[in-house]
């Protein structure tokens, strides 16, 4: 008896693991078929301007408050853990390239993967289940080319384009925060804290390359969960939750890689 | 002309198609007429290519599609419309720019030009003044006639439907069923019905195919086919009538 249930654990664990295996497969075929898209941009171009447009416009109020908080929490909290012996610049500083390299990428990023890659998942798997997507085949249409690489493409794109807007927000809330409401830093200590050690460098890691990244992994699981929904509703719902969770997870095991290695 | 020869094609292990060996005449309407559950739409899935069989030849046009690349398809399905069971309409679009896509991406029409032949193909299949709905704001009729506007609207070869019927009732049904025979009649298209409705295969059927579990067990006209398998009809009616 206690050897059927080991054959049947052993078994199932084989099955997972199978199944694991193939999805990893699917995502690297769907990345390569992404990228084969590309030369088609400006057939697809409608497609893509409809991405940009609906990331924006989707994003930028929920984008504005998450920003305008990271800029009040950190600078908050900075102020209280500073000791007396702590120059204020100093402080400053590290509230700065904290909020910039750190927090509003990542807090900005995780939010998203809810809101996008979430939405996108269960766009495209609706579709999937009242096969839209065969409709799309049966019209010549690819649907690799007409729904994944814009939505690749914009999430790729707006969300560095997303991030230095936050980061702006981020940075002026505090600055506010710090100068007008608590008063614990003059304006022009505050700039000089922000200029120390100041590596453009950081600028370009904070607002290009990590949301690029991230906003890749949002809209590419996104789509790719989407493209893998079956059955009915559950269906659909199981490949939006997967799409978040896949995507979040990535985005903070990328986010401790990319500063290892970039930084 | 497409010629089926010895397809197969099998789910997860289980077989769905056992040797489908089919012609589809030029110009007619065939009616592949079986239950629920024996395929139906698996055989249209792979004439199109959506589907790839495990075995056998769909030759369309004197090319064998199963051995195409997919840009290859692609050209070859141009000649193709696919009317889904539900429709299938994009449900982000409305049902003007449903119509549209196909103009706009690979014919690369101007907007004027749309325009017009969107309102044209509206008015042949009786859905006048429906441009600026969604799809979510048609009734099931109202959803099969649009998806055969947006059929027809790429002036296809062959029309494939997928249960045209289904879900639909008596009058939308036969309104269907005469949409079918019109477009046949003034656009001369080859149409290709997977149904169980023995009324649909009497109103548009030229050819009738019988699929029996995976298999095409009989090819003729409805006459033969009410003269060799009533018995066949009326389990069909039985099962549908359930």
């Amino acid at each position: 008896m206690e050897d059927i249930k080991d054959a049947n654990i052993i078994l199932r664990l084989g099955s997972k693991g199978m199944e694991f295996f193939t999805a990893v497969y699917e995502a690297a075929v769907l990345f390569v078929e992404t990228l084969f898209q590309l030369p088609n941009i400006y057939f697809y171009r409608r497609q893509i301007a409809e991405q940009f447009y609906s990331l924006t416009v989707t994003t930028l109020p929920v984008t504005s408050i998450i920003a305008i908080f990271i800029g009040l929490g950190s600078t908050v909290q900075g102020t209280y853990q500073t000791s007396a012996l702590t120059p204020r610049y100093f402080t400053a500083n590290v509230i700065f390239k904290s909020t910039i390299l750190e927090l509003t990428p990542i807090v900005l990023s995780l939010v998203l993967a809810g809101k996008i890659g979430g939405s996108l998942a269960a766009e495209v798997g609706s579709m999937k289940i009242s096969e839209q997507i065969d409709a799309l085949e049966s019209l010549s249409l690819d649907p690799v080319g007409f729904l994944v690489m814009p939505r690749v493409l914009a999430g790729t794109i707006m969300l560095p384009v997303m991030t230095i807007f936050a980061n702006v927000l981020a940075i002026f809330s505090s600055f506010f925060m710090s100068t007008a409401v608590l008063h614990w830093i003059s304006p022009g200590e505050y700039v000089s804290g922000m200029k120390m050690g100041f590596k453009v460098f950081e600028l370009y890691f904070g607002n290009l390359i990590k949301p690029a990244i991230f906003g890749f992994l949002i809209a590419f699981f996104g789509s790719f969960f989407g493209l893998r929904a079956k059955g009915g509703a559950k269906g659909v719902g199981i490949a939006s939750t997967t799409a978040v969770v896949v995507s979040a997870v990535l985005i903070v095991i990328l986010d401790y890689f990319t500063g290892e290695l970039l930084l | 002309m497409i010629e089926i020869r010895n397809l197969k094609k099998n789910f997860e292990g289980k077989p769905v198609l056992k040797g489908i060996n089919l012609d589809i005449p030029e110009g007619k309407t065939t009616v592949i007429l079986g239950p629920s559950g024996q395929g139906k739409t698996v055989l249209l899935k792979n004439i199109i290519g959506l589907y790839k069989p495990d075995y056998g030849k769909i030759v369309v046009d004197g090319v064998d599609i199963t051995k195409l690349k997919k840009s290859q398809l692609f050209e070859v399905r141009k000649k193709f419309a696919f009317v889904f069971q539900g429709g299938a309409l994009f449900d982000f679009l409305t049902v003007k720019e449903n119509l549209a896509l196909y103009l706009r991406m690979h014919l690369k029409m101007r907007e004027n030009e749309i325009e017009k032949k969107v309102k044209e193909v509206l008015r042949v299949v009786g859905m006048t003044g429906t441009e600026d709905l969604y799809p979510e704001e048609l009734s099931g009729g109202m959803k099969k006639r649009v998806a055969i506007a947006r059929a027809v609207i790429s002036a296809p070869k062959y029309i494939l439907y997928d249960e045209p019927t289904t879900g639909l009732d008596r009058t939308n049904a036969r309104a269907v069923n005469n949409l079918i025979n019109k477009l046949k009649r003034e656009y001369g298209v080859t149409s290709i019905v997977v149904t169980h409705d023995i009324e649909c295969m009497k109103t548009v059927a030229d050819q009738v195919a019988l699929l029996k579990e995976g298999r095409i067990i009989f090819v003729g006209n409805e006459e033969e086919v009410e003269e060799k398998h009533l018995d066949y009809l009326y389990e069909l009616e039985a099962e549908h009538a359930v």
